[in-house]
């Protein structure tokens, strides 16, 4: 009895939450959550004065970052209300790129404007709570969805590591330094990152396991 | 899939299924082997025999080993080489039929 009610009063709650989500979505033009619309804080960033470069240690780079006509699409962005999602509209991004050259190759990235959110909190995942960096990995100048990294896990930019230090907040620097972590990243035309995995049944899996044949990764789950 | 792969002949494509149900609240709790328990089932239930692994931090994993953060095909060639990221089971087919 009282379970019921619980789960009624659950229920109502629930509801109550999703209508109120409908109403704003209705409601205002930009989702809650925005204190600032975009024209507004591109306005900020311009009147941002730039902090001085850092001075680099052997195993970091500064790199320049200049202003580059290449927008990308906003990501959605999504936050709860208890168990309720609140899907944001994705804006289009203004950017700033950056060119590194790693060994023979040179890498180009963009960067939004700030604010910055370089550290994934231990409580959330690294998808929910860094910065975005989008490499370009096909060379193509733009920045495209599948070339996305987050700041607050190493990045790969050609055949090596990095891990972002800090990023000016007016966007004209970024600092990197080279990280110990193996090579990662699934970038058609380059080599696999090498795995080795337990499957469910106890065997063993690894890259050269599948020497000679063609091997499909299938992320799945039970939803 | 299971067409493409029977169709191209067998020993030439083998599937690796990465469960990201780690991520998940109703997957994510009660202990890794209730996870395992609960994917058999359902591998079992669509009659699915590929090998599964059950990722312990569910699509963390996938991005900092693959950098993917969604569901999707990622298709590695003989040699090692990614031919394909988030790829389609018919473009998957014609890569086959072209090698």
């Amino acid at each position: 009895m009282t379970t019921n009610i619980r789960r009624r009063a659950y229920s109502i709650a629930s509801l109550a939450l999703i209508l109120f989500q409908g109403v704003i979505n209705v409601g205002c033009s930009k989702p809650p959550g925005k204190a600032m619309s975009s024209e507004i804080q591109d306005i900020a960033h311009e009147r941002m004065t730039p902090t001085a470069e850092p001075q680099p240690k052997s195993n970091e780079v500064v790199v320049k970052l200049s202003p580059t006509s290449a927008i990308r699409t906003g990501r959605p962005h999504v936050s709860w209300a208890g168990n309720v999602p609140i899907y944001e509209e994705p804006e289009a991004e203004k950017l700033v790129r950056g060119d590194l050259k790693v060994g023979s190759q040179t890498v180009s990235f963009f960067v939004p404007f700030g604010p910055y959110i370089l550290r994934h909190s231990s409580h959330a995942s690294i998808a929910k709570s860094s910065t975005i960096i989008t490499v370009d990995q096909n060379g193509n100048g733009a920045a495209d969805k599948g070339e996305d990294w987050y700041a607050g896990a190493p990045i790969r930019l050609g055949d090596a590591m990095f891990e972002v230090q800090s990023i000016d907040p007016a966007s004209t620097w970024i600092l990197l330094r080279k990280s110990t972590v193996p090579l990662a990243g699934a970038i058609v035309g380059k080599k696999c990152p090498d795995f080795s995995f337990t499957t469910t049944d106890g065997k063993q899996v690894q890259l050269s396991s599948y020497k000679g044949k063609y091997l499909l990764l299938d992320v799945w789950s039970m939803t | 899939m299971k067409g493409i792969q029977e169709g191209r002949g067998k020993g030439k494509l083998e599937v690796l299924l990465l469960s990201v149900d780690r991520s998940y609240r109703y997957g994510g709790t009660g202990g890794a082997d209730k996870t395992v328990a609960m994917n058999d089932a359902k591998l079992k239930e669509t009659n699915v025999h590929w090998p599964n692994v059950l990722l312990p931090q569910g699509f963390d994993d996938t991005l900092k080993l693959f950098n993917i953060d969604g569901y999707g095909l990622t298709l590695i060639g003989p040699d090692g080489t990614v031919c394909g990221v988030n790829i389609k089971p018919d473009e998957v087919d014609a890569i086959l039929a072209g090698s």
